[in-house]
């Protein structure tokens, strides 16, 4: 799977979170309503059910933006 | 189905997997105020289903690793018990439509008095059972009542599947998405069973179905039904099948066979559970098992909605389910060992679930009755007594180093009762400690059934002899018990020894703080303005710090 693969499915796994169109769905910011701390970890929930992966409590508190979040998935699944 | 859900843990992520009906998630911890509250949300509102779900550690957390002697576990738990039960009791009377389902309690497979902990007096699995028994009484003494065995769901997909500690720790949320999602499915299960929305026709293939190998090839000899090995799977899963028939689920048999192999297996083969007699209608023989089945349907006369078929073949279900989208096919388990698992939870659970409804059952029960309601603190249980009962205790610090942190924490993580929203970076805390223009105010928050730490902020501007309340928050766990009145009463009383005699206040919706919007006005502030996005009050302190005593 490419960077570009995951950062389709995970922007796709935001839209349906935060219902937000995906053109804007870049511009979210955590902490900013819709993505507030419950949206935050029922994003990584998504995440770790979606690619079968685990995220450590460092990693979630840490990771703020879906770039970032989207560079430790392929690391996670070795692209 | 309009659903209410209550827990004393979060179950946000529960909203994934209900159908997109309605459903309102109580704030978690606050299921007995709101059950007891003629004004809470859950009792202004109609729902067709309430959800009780306790989490045991949540639920025992006071005791769990302390050596309490069985007894006075008991009376502690009959006391947390009673205020659900109290509560319960408290709403049927105004909702006497709606239907209850609790879940029993788990605790963690793991005690701290690992090997000893079964057979000691202080036994948490013993407790276990004992709060399960409470519950199950319960609810046999009210019509409408149903338990959800979660325990079993927990057993079935296995503790570490249930259970991600890091979110717990993240944001009180206990279980993996997995266990979420098996929740949903079995009150969807729960739901479908109490309106009778369940099938009535379990129709199975013969040949490598309820035996293995083929009847027409290997004949009543070769046939794999034993006691022992591979055999002994079909033999088990037969056993399962017939247990069906006990539930009221009529069997029958659709397959492709010379009708008399078939026939000297089923009443001739020695390891046979089923026999010719249990099977209410049969087709076996060499037409299509589509229009088999339509035959089966019209002999048994039921609708062909209410047919499962458990068929090996592939090309079989395909075909039926192409033909016949009503009836339910579902896959079939690649290794027969797991035939009886797989049909108790594919198929059983799934399909023919089944609560007790009937009125003997319900009038056996009569005799727990009164065992039960020993259990309720009080049948006439109001707001007020159950206030009371809880023995609040708010402690108030007043810029206190030692909750820099936490009061950073608390802005960023309390999105319901927060007046403002608005944040500030540590730094800033600290300068303001330092400072003399802002009061940073925090509370904990204590009652008999224990200590929650700090869970209250707050930061007042001062100005000469002013005041404005910058930021008003309070985690959503003590909400609706009247701290956060007691708090702003704290807040007032140290305000007017600094000889301050107006404070304004201020009040910005969001998406999630609606339960504040009222607070400011139900603690006696005047509103006297709307800026763009904000609701102004004002209020005199002296009088203030009155009125708020007797709110509290």
């Amino acid at each position: 799977m490419t960077k570009q693969d995951i950062h389709e499915r995970l922007t796709g796994i935001a839209v349906d979170l935060f219902k937000v169109p995906a053109a804007t769905v870049m511009d979210l910011k955590v902490g900013m309503e819709p993505w507030d701390s419950m949206g935050h970890l029922e994003l990584f929930m998504a995440i770790e059910g979606q690619w079968g992966i685990k995220f450590t409590m460092d990693e979630i508190i840490r990771l703020s933006s879906l770039d970032e979040i989207v560079d430790n998935i392929a690391q996670k699944v070795g692209t | 189905m309009s659903i209410a859900i209550l827990s004393n843990i979060n179950m946000d992520p529960l909203k994934a997997f209900l159908p997109a009906e309605q459903h309102y998630f109580c704030p978690y911890g606050q299921y007995a105020q709101e059950l007891l509250d003629p004004k809470s949300p859950l009792n202004t509102r109609e729902f067709n289903t309430l959800y009780l779900h306790l989490e045991g550690e949540e639920l025992v957390k006071e005791i769990l690793y302390t050596l309490i002697d069985a007894k006075e576990a008991g009376i502690l738990i009959a006391d947390k018990l009673g205020l659900v039960f109290g509560g319960l009791d408290q709403f049927r009377k105004r909702h006497p439509a709606t239907k209850f389902l609790m879940t029993t309690v788990v605790l963690p497979p793991l005690k701290f008095l690992n090997y000893m902990d079964v057979n000691s007096q202080y036994s948490f699995s013993l407790l276990e059972e004992d709060i399960n028994r409470e519950i199950i009484r319960f609810s046999q003494t009210c019509a409408q009542f149903y338990v959800l065995d979660w325990k079993s769901v927990v057993m079935s997909q296995g503790w570490r599947d249930t259970v991600d500690e890091k979110f717990w720790y993240l944001g009180r949320i206990k279980y993996t998405r997995k266990a979420f999602q098996a929740m949903a499915r079995e009150m969807q299960n729960i739901d479908n069973a109490i309106n009778g929305k369940i099938k009535k026709v379990l129709v199975l293939d013969l040949d490598n179905t309820l035996w293995g190998g083929l009847a027409g090839e290997d004949g009543i000899a070769g046939i794999k039904l034993s006691e022992d090995g591979p055999g002994k799977a079909y033999r088990d899963f037969q056993q399962a099948v017939k247990s069906m028939s006990n539930l009221g689920v009529l069997l029958a048999i659709n397959s492709k066979n010379n009708a008399q192999d078939a026939d000297d297996i089923l009443a001739h083969h020695p390891m046979m559970v089923l026999g010719p007699q249990d099977f209410a209608a049969c087709q076996v023989n060499w037409n299509s098992k589509v229009d088999n089945m339509k035959e089966l349907a019209a002999q048994l006369n039921v609708n062909l909605d209410s047919f499962v078929f458990i068929d090996d073949d592939p090309r079989e279900r395909a075909m039926v389910r192409e033909a016949l989208p009503e009836v339910f096919v579902p896959e079939f388990p690649p290794d027969p060992a797991h035939l009886k698992t797989w049909f108790f939870e594919e198929v059983v659970y799934g399909q023919f679930p089944k609560v007790l409804v009937t009125k003997e059952d319900r009038e056996k029960t009569i005799q727990y009755k009164a065992h039960a309601e020993r259990l309720l603190v009080s049948k006439t249980m109001g707001m007020d007594d159950f206030l009371q009962h809880l023995e609040i205790q708010v402690g108030v610090y007043v810029n206190d180093q030692r909750f820099v942190k936490r009061t950073v924490q608390l802005m960023q993580k309390t999105n319901q009762f927060n007046m403002t929203g608005r944040q500030f970076a540590q730094a800033e805390i600290e300068g303001f400690l330092k400072g003399q223009e802002m009061l940073v105010f925090n509370a904990d928050y204590r009652d008999r059934f224990g200590y929650e730490g700090i869970i209250g902020t707050s930061l007042v501007r001062l100005k000469k002899d002013s005041a404005v309340i910058e930021v008003l928050l309070m985690s959503c766990r003590v909400i609706g018990k009247k701290a956060e009145y007691t708090f702003l009463h704290h807040i007032m009383g140290h305000l007017k020894d600094r000889g301050i005699s107006t404070v304004a206040a201020e009040f910005i919706p969001t998406q999630k703080n609606r339960v504040a919007a009222d607070f400011y006005q139900n603690a006696g502030f005047q509103q006297v303005g709307t800026k763009q996005d904000s609701i102004q009050w004002q209020a005199e302190v002296m009088r203030m710090a009155d009125a708020l005593k007797e709110k509290i």
